[in-house]
Parts: C-alpha cells; sequence; structure tokens
C-alpha cells in the first residue's frame, strides 16, 4: 500500500492522513481535524507495534463516538535534513523559533511551536567567521516527530565599524636609518 | 485490515465445506443432499454435534449417513479484535430480531439465517440484547451473544471504522531531502 505523507501540512494532518491511508476499506469518509482530537502521545520504546501509541477521540457532533488506540513511530528529527545543508546564517535571529520558517522551507516541513522546545540561539564572539552547532529538540507531545536535530549555525559577518573603531590613525612615520 | 468476516457463509454452507475438504468432494447442500436436524453429541475429540446427511440423488453421495462436527458457540465471536464486532443498526422499537436478521448478521460478520435464531419481539429501547441460537436447528451455532444496538442518528463508534491501528507499516517516514532539492 503506497502511502507518501505530506510533512508541509500540519501534524495532526500528517498524522489522520495515515489512519486515513490504514483505514480506506471500513471508512466510508475520511476523517479530518475536525472530527477527531487526539490526547497526548506516549512514548514507548522496543514495542513492536511503534514507538507510539495516542488515543484518537471522536469529537462532539462528528457523528463518531468513542475512541481508538492507536500505534505508530513518529519520525526522528534527525533525519530531517538528509543530504541538503544543515547550515543557517543568524541574520537577526535570536532563537530557534526565528529560523524555522527557513529551516521548514529549506527541507519541506511544517514544525509548528506544538513540535519542538524554542531555546536561544548561541551566542556569538565577536569574531567573524565563527560556527556554533544548535540543537532542536522535539516535544514530547509532538503528533510527528521525536528526538532532535542538531544544525549550524555561522555568526553575521562582523561590521568593520564594530571592530575598527580608531578611524583616525596617528599615521606612519617613516624613520630614515642612520648611517 | 478490511472487515474481518471470518464466519461469514451459511451454517449449511460452511459445514458443506468441511465435509468437502474432509471427503475431497464437491458437494453442494441442496443437490447432493440435505441434512437432518442437528443433535447433541460428544466424544474425546471435542465434537458435539451429530447431524444426518439424507442424500437426494440415489448414489451420488457416498459417505456416512451421519456426521460428527464441533458447532461452536457463538459468543466465540466475542474473541475477534475489538471493532470487528459491530453495533445493530436497529429500527424504532418494536421489532422482531428475524426482521432485522441482515442487520444482526452485518453486525456479526455471520450468514445467519431466521430459522437458526430463537426471535422475540423486541418493545423497548435497551442498552443491549442478547441473541439466542435456536440449537435444535442451527447447524453451525450453539448459545447466545450480547447484540448492542445503535439506534437512528446515533454515531458510529471509532473502532468501528478505525480497523487497522496499528500504524507502523504504512508508517511516517521521512523521505529525507537530496541535495539542490
Amino acid at each position: 500500500m503506497a502511502y507518501t505523507p505530506d510533512f508541509t501540512k500540519a501534524p495532526a494532518q500528517i498524522l489522520i492522513d495515515l489512519i486515513n491511508s490504514a483505514n480506506s476499506a471500513s471508512l466510508v469518509t475520511a476523517l479530518t481535524p475536525e472530527l477527531v482530537t487526539f490526547g497526548a502521545p506516549v512514548a514507548q520504546a522496543g514495542n513492536a507495534n511503534g514507538d507510539t501509541n495516542i488515543t484518537m477521540t471522536a469529537a462532539a457532533g462528528s457523528g463518531y463516538s468513542g475512541n481508538v488506540s492507536l500505534n505508530y513511530n513518529r519520525v526522528p528529527m534527525s533525519s530531517i535534513p538528509g543530504a541538503k545543508s544543515t547550515v543557517y546564517t543568524q541574520g537577526s535571529a535570536t532563537k530557534i523559533s526565528d529560523l524555522i520558517p527557513e529551516i521548514n522551507a529549506t527541507y519541506g516541513i511544517n514544525l509548528t511551536a506544538d513540535d519542538y522546545e524554542d531555546a536561544a540561539l548561541p551566542v556569538f564572539p565577536n569574531q567573524p567567521h565563527d560556527s556554533l552547532p544548535f540543537t532542536i529538540t522535539a516535544k514530547s507531545t509532538s503528533l510527528v516527530w521525536e528526538g532532535s536535530l542538531t544544525l549550524t549555525l555561522d555568526n553575521n559577518d562582523v561590521p568593520l565599524t564594530s571592530v575598527i573603531t580608531t578611524l583616525n590613525l596617528p599615521g606612519l612615520v617613516y624613520t630614515a636609518p642612520t648611517a | 485490515m478490511p472487515n474481518l468476516t471470518p464466519y461469514s457463509g451459511t451454517s449449511a454452507e460452511r459445514l458443506v465445506s468441511m465435509i468437502n475438504t474432509d471427503n475431497q468432494k464437491q458437494f453442494v447442500v441442496g443437490v447432493d443432499f440435505a441434512f437432518g436436524s442437528p443433535q447433541s453429541y460428544s466424544d474425546a475429540e471435542g465434537r458435539n454435534t451429530a447431524v444426518t446427511v439424507q442424500p437426494l440423488e440415489g448414489d451420488a453421495v457416498a459417505f456416512p449417513e451421519t456426521v460428527y462436527y464441533e458447532r461452536l458457540n457463538i459468543s466465540i465471536l466475542n474473541n475477534l479484535p475489538d471493532g470487528i464486532i459491530k453495533e445493530v443498526v436497529l429500527p424504532v422499537v418494536p421489532f422482531t430480531l428475524s426482521s432485522v436478521i441482515d442487520r444482526i448478521n452485518t453486525a456479526l460478520g455471520l450468514n445467519l439465517t431466521t430459522d437458526e435464531i430463537v426471535d422475540k419481539t423486541i418493545t423497548t429501547v435497551e442498552d443491549s440484547y442478547t441473541l439466542t441460537i435456536n440449537e435444535a436447528t442451527s447447524l453451525g451455532w450453539l448459545g447466545s451473544i450480547t447484540l448492542y444496538p445503535r439506534w437512528p442518528g446515533d454515531p458510529i463508534p471509532l473502532k468501528e471504522v478505525v480497523l487497522t491501528r496499528n500504524l507502523v507499516l504504512l508508517g511516517l517516514t521521512f523521505p529525507g531531502t537530496a541535495s539542490g532539492d
């Protein structure tokens, strides 16, 4: 059964698409985020049925009732970059969330605030060509992601004016050699 | 996982299938023979039923006149995975169980006939009803099972439509991203 997740969708929709695909024979119409809600995912390492268990509950008025317990594997964040660059330039970003739009665009994903722990980006000393690692950690409540992803942050070019502050130089004095 | 109906087929069809398998034949019930009424029986191998076989076309049927086999208690359906046995979509009361046999069969994944069940008239709305097998006539079943009704307008239990709940094989797998994509 061919199934290709669309990771640009909202997290709940990604999971619902998976459920719909697996149950297309028994679902008369596809489930939508308006019809069901999810409880918090529960990690279950070593479980052959999947590393994550979650309860899906029918929303009031959805035409469905009750809930079902589902098992699946969340996606390790470390698998995101593939062969793509893991280096980002700091620009005006001070927090991970400031870089998320660029990261999402680069990898064709849709990390949301529900998916990762926001944190401050590394602070560079005032020197050029510096790079520091930073790690995006999946929230335990993320429906889709788990683990962490370490990327590299390049600091911005250092403005010369910030390091060359003495602009009126004392001058070059040539001292002629003595005989 | 599609709807699982391991006991589909009428009781007579399932019994003939068993006879044909054991005898490597292609008999057709109603053409080659008819069954008598099932009788209680027991032996050390767990067979609990004896039924006579009455040939309809001369010597076309050449095997013992009585076959011995095990009828299952219909409550065995409760051992199927959660959600396989469904609520019975019922009409407004009153109605008889025999009048909703198709709905019962849909819910249980069976092909019961009206003469296999003890008929009764349902006049009140209850959380559940008991379906009792007419053991004097049913070739395939014994015992009874609880039916859970779904009334007009009631929501559909998620467990009846989300049958595949271990999603690992289908899986969320990030495809990775090639350089330059």
